[in-house]
């Protein structure tokens, strides 16, 4: 079963009152694949400025609750709910808010990263050519904006697919295993994004096989870990 | 509610142009159906007379079953690469109608398959010993008919582009609905050739087709969800 560890050093600076309601309150869920039960009777909340690290050993149902987080799956018990209504009711608010960057980089290889990024964006609604530009500065692809994604290493493909974060702006970020063949500098970077996210009362939600290295995103970390 | 048009009209252009830009790098999928409808066309004549009246008899049969198998073989192209590499789940998150993405890469589709057969259909009509005078039904039957088979198509490819392998279930499936557009269309060929009237046909495919315009998006949506789950 799972057990919830909150070394919630965030709660000092951030009492949970109805002036900062939980934002994402997830009630006793249960994620099964097919006939398998991965985990039941799940229940945490977070508040804006968390950051909630899921851990387990393979095949315990990370990847399968972050799905069930961003609406991708349903849950076959209990309920979702962001900003107080349940993301199934309430699935474009939930949807628009929220960036979910899964296993697979979701990029297409016959495109540039550059189009790629322009692509994600206008889906997004972003008509910011600025902010695209200082993505793919900031991500370190600038100089391959041009390169067709399958001649990129799958370290800059992810990195792009988390372009997608920067481009979005959305509340709620859900990773999973964003650290995956991304070398140190990068690790770097995109810690720092994390913990501006946090600061600017974002929320992340993410998958790690390695510990959270920054003592700042340690400070607002809560952990969930899965049997 | 303006807004909101203006962001699903948004959705549907970038996406159909990404699908037809993706179909101009990947010229052999653009050219794979195209070749196939030459092909089988082509091998009629060889196989059975190179009479004229008898391959008049046959042609529109053969032009409109081998069009619908040349869609039927690209139809995989809908959905498979966006499954494989995870842009699938990324344009069900969007906080954008599903339905109206959906219906951007239809068009897409239609536009690189059904559209370009239906080009080349006349010349190979006329290999067929079809009389000129009545090409122009031969196309408006197919330009009525291809956008139809790849919208109920696309609901059969949302169901099986889960399954590794799901191209003979994706016919099983199709197949029987494409029946009424394969009669519809092949009978007005066939009667235009006899100088009979042929517009209760064309109606008839119209209705078809802003039938499955109204009602396969939102199908080909729903199925998408239940196979990412």
């Amino acid at each position: 079963m799972p057990s919830l560890n909150t070394d919630d050093h965030a709660n000092s600076e951030a009492p949970q009152t109805s002036a900062t309601p939980l934002t994402l309150e997830v009630e006793s869920v249960e994620g099964a694949r097919g006939d398998r039960i991965l985990f039941s009777g799940l229940s945490f909340s977070l508040a804006r400025g968390q950051l909630l690290h899921i851990t387990g050993p393979n095949g315990s149902g990370k990847t399968t609750l972050l799905r069930i987080l961003c609406g991708l799956f349903t849950p076959t018990e209990g309920m979702v709910r962001w900003h107080g209504h349940d993301i199934r009711s309430s699935a474009s608010t939930h949807r628009r808010e929220c960036t979910y960057i899964g296993h697979r980089d979701g990029l297409k290889a016959e495109l540039s990263a550059l189009e790629n990024l322009q692509i994600n964006a206008r889906m997004y609604g972003c008509r910011d050519n600025k902010l695209i530009d200082d993505s793919l500065r900031l991500l370190g692809l600038w100089e391959f904006q041009d390169i067709v994604v399958g001649h990129l290493s799958a370290g800059q493909r992810r990195r792009l697919a988390l372009g997608r974060l920067l481009v979005k702006q959305a509340i709620l970020w859900i990773l999973d295993e964003p650290f995956t063949a991304i070398d140190v500098d990068g690790r770097g970077i995109i810690e720092a994004q994390l913990i501006s996210h946090l600061q600017r009362d974002g929320i992340v939600v993410l998958t790690s096989h390695q510990a959270l290295s920054h003592p700042r995103l340690r400070e607002r970390c809560v952990t969930v870990s899965l049997q | 509610m303006e807004g909101s048009t203006n962001s699903a009209l948004t959705a549907f252009t970038t996406i159909f142009r990404r699908d037809i830009k993706l179909a101009l790098r990947h010229r052999s999928e653009l050219i794979n159906p195209l070749a196939f409808f030459v092909i089988v066309v082509s091998l009629f004549p060889l196989g059975l007379s190179t009479d004229s009246r008898t391959l008049l008899q046959i042609a529109p049969a053969v032009l409109w079953i081998s069009a619908l198998l040349a869609t039927m073989l690209s139809l995989e192209s809908i959905f498979r690469s966006d499954y494989d590499d995870g842009s699938l789940e990324q344009l069900v998150l969007s906080e954008h109608p599903l339905s109206v993405i959906v219906l951007g890469k239809v068009a897409a589709h239609w536009c690189t398959t059904g559209l370009l057969l239906t080009l080349i259909s006349p010349a190979l009509a006329i290999s067929l010993a079809f009389p000129p005078q009545n090409l122009g039904v031969l196309i408006w039957t197919l330009l009525l008919g291809t956008p139809t088979l790849s919208l109920i198509g696309s609901i059969g490819v949302a169901l099986t582009v889960g399954l590794r392998r799901g191209g003979i279930l994706l016919a099983l499936l199709i197949l029987p609905l494409y029946i009424p557009i394969l009669i519809f269309g092949a009978s007005a060929v066939d009667m235009s050739i006899d100088d009979l009237d042929v517009a209760g046909q064309l109606y008839l495919l119209a209705a078809l087709l802003a039938l499955s315009l109204t009602l396969a998006p939102f199908a080909t949506s729903a199925a998408l969800r239940v196979t990412l789950e």
